[in-house]
């Protein structure tokens, strides 16, 4: 096996290089554009989550009479609720958001009298504190959710991973009676997020397709004219430059770097076919030629001395002489 | 009996001398016994081929000069050859390379007659079956006395205008002077040029059988004057050819 073959045996066509480096760098594009299209459609949607639940938790703060719900609040922890017509309808408004939100966990809660934060209208016992089963954090948040509206970004207690709002209910006189508090599941931003990566993944899958058949479209059409080159270097090696590369390259308006090539290959197989062409007719010009006028002149130059005439009447004896035994 | 050879061109730088060595060399160790004399005494360099440098001494010079005997110019160089077959042997009389005998050989010229008695004693002392004398390229009165009392002349030319034209003239001459056998060698030929176009052209144009057409070889210009090329490539092309004149020098002795 010569070096040349074996450098054809191991050889990588071009076509998978280019294949390899675009699939490459694309893959890195494709993975970027994928996370970001997926961060921005959850991150957009967890936005708009967020305004509406403000705007629903202030509604709902603001819609809840602040006279009922301080009757409410000042109820004994173990009042017979079921006939209290104030908490029935606190809890009908609470069912009615629920119902238009099905995400949203609405609940009122407000300060016992030992100033402890407790639940109030809830599916919590009635006045339980909240300290029992929310996480310090979000304790400290409802308690601020009672001089203004609060937003707590994502937390996990006992029922799940939410996202919550907290709106005081003040009354008349400026005071704040209770506070209304709304948990948003975040079920539904995972949701969206699977969402937008179910929407982004065969679309990427697609151009990552189309990219391929692309590239080796394109490879193929790069190395057509290059091999077909190849095909005319072995020709004119062999010494046929008779050559046809018209089909090498496009023509016309199309005409493009490759079309160049052929062109100044073409142009250039003209010429080693015109130069060989030349050294051929210089071989045939090697003719033995004497000038028969010279030549009768100078041998008479010579013949005609004395020296000659001598050497020349003498030849035969000079010879004989020479081969004495 | 001594086949007398007369190697000669009609300019200098045909490769004369380096053929003259390589086909005695070929001969010597075909079994032959052979002398090769230097009688380029103006600027003899068949020595440096055999391996002698500049102090070569017991030369033509001394000879032509009364010194010494011819027998005494005659230097073994049978070894350069390696083994050769049977009785095989290769005698060198070298040219003096000293200036001063070069310039008396100028200024004083030399007796041809004790020229010719030296070849012929030479070729009867030792028995020679070939003696080749490498002349002075040009035709003047020393080397038409070598033509004359040669059995062969060997005539080397490059493919050029000028060598077709001298060697047409030396042609007319040898013919006038009733040399027996003509040979021509074309030597120095490129690779371009057909070498049967180019023989039969010369058939034509000489009437005498072209021995061989020889290439033009780089190797052999590297290898030039550093020993006997047809030797140390014996599978050369240009060693081939050298073959083929000894074998046309074989037949021509043995037919005439």
């Amino acid at each position: 096996m010569t070096e040349q073959d074996r450098r054809r045996f191991w050889r990588f066509p071009m076509r998978w290089k280019m294949l390899t480096a675009f699939t490459a760098a694309f893959t890195v594009v494709f993975a970027f554009i994928a996370i970001w299209v997926v961060n921005y459609s959850s991150n957009l949607a967890m936005k708009r989550i967020v305004g509406q639940l403000l705007e629903i938790t202030e509604g709902a703060a603001r819609d809840i009479p602040a006279k009922r719900m301080g009757r409410v609040a000042v109820l004994p922890p173990d009042a017979d609720l079921t006939e209290n017509i104030d908490y029935k309808r606190i809890a009908e408004d609470l069912e009615s958001v629920r119902a238009t939100n099905p995400s949203i966990q609405p609940y009122t809660y407000g300060l016992d009298d030992n100033g402890e934060l407790v639940f109030l209208v809830s599916n919590a016992g009635f006045k339980e504190p909240v300290s029992k089963t929310a996480p310090p954090e979000t304790v400290d948040l409802m308690q601020k959710g009672l001089d203004g509206t609060t937003f707590e970004s994502e937390n996990t207690d006992a029922f799940g991973t939410w996202i919550s709002a907290y709106s005081p209910i003040v009354n008349s006189e400026g005071d704040t009676v209770a506070a209304v508090g709304m948990d948003y599941s975040l079920a539904y931003v995972q949701q969206v997020q699977r969402d937008a990566r179910a929407q982004v993944f065969p679309v990427l899958a697609v151009s990552y397709v189309l990219l391929i058949l692309l590239v080796l479209i394109v490879s193929t059409l790069l190395v057509r004219p290059l091999r077909r080159l190849t095909v005319a270097t072995r020709r004119i090696a062999a010494g046929d430059y008779d050559l046809d590369l018209r089909d090498i390259g496009p023509r016309g308006r199309f005409a493009d770097e490759m079309s160049d090539l052929a062109d100044s290959f073409k142009v250039m197989a003209e010429k080693v076919a015109e130069r060989e062409r030349a050294l051929t007719k210089e071989v045939q010009r090697l003719r033995v030629e004497i000038n028969a006028t010279e030549r009768e002149e100078t041998v008479r130059e010579i013949v005609e001395t004395d020296f000659f005439a001598d050497l020349a009447a003498k030849a035969d004896d000079l010879r004989a002489h020479m081969h004495r035994e | 009996m001594t086949t007398v050879v007369s190697v000669h061109s009609f300019r200098g730088g045909t490769g004369k001398s380096n053929t003259t060595a390589n086909v005695a060399a070929t001969l010597a160790a075909g079994g032959a016994r052979v002398a090769v004399i230097d009688t380029d005494v103006q600027s003899p360099g068949i020595h440096t081929l055999f391996g002698f440098d500049q102090t070569v001494d017991k030369t033509l010079d001394d000879y032509l000069w009364g010194k010494i005997d011819i027998a005494q110019t005659a230097h073994d160089v049978t070894d350069r050859i390696g083994n050769p077959a049977g009785s095989g042997q290769l005698l060198l009389v070298p040219g003096s390379m000293a200036a001063s005998d070069i310039a008396r050989i100028l200024r004083d010229g030399y007796d041809v007659v004790k020229l010719n008695e030296g070849f012929r004693d030479l070729s009867e002392q030792f028995d020679l079956d070939y003696l080749f004398i490498d002349t002075h390229p040009g035709l003047n009165e020393e080397t038409m006395l070598s033509i004359t009392v040669s059995d062969v002349l060997l005539l080397l030319l490059r493919p050029d205008k000028q060598d077709f034209q001298g060697t047409a003239v030396t042609v007319d001459i040898a013919r006038r002077l009733s040399v027996p056998n003509l040979l021509l060698v074309v030597n120095k030929v490129p690779s371009t040029v057909d070498a049967n176009d180019l023989r039969q052209q010369m058939d034509v144009a000489y009437g005498a059988p072209t021995a061989a057409v020889m290439p033009l070889s780089e190797e052999l210009v590297i290898n030039a004057s550093s020993g006997l090329f047809s030797v140390s490539h014996p599978d050369h092309p240009w060693s081939q050819g050298i073959r083929d004149i000894a074998a046309s020098l074989q037949n021509g002795s043995t037919t005439g």
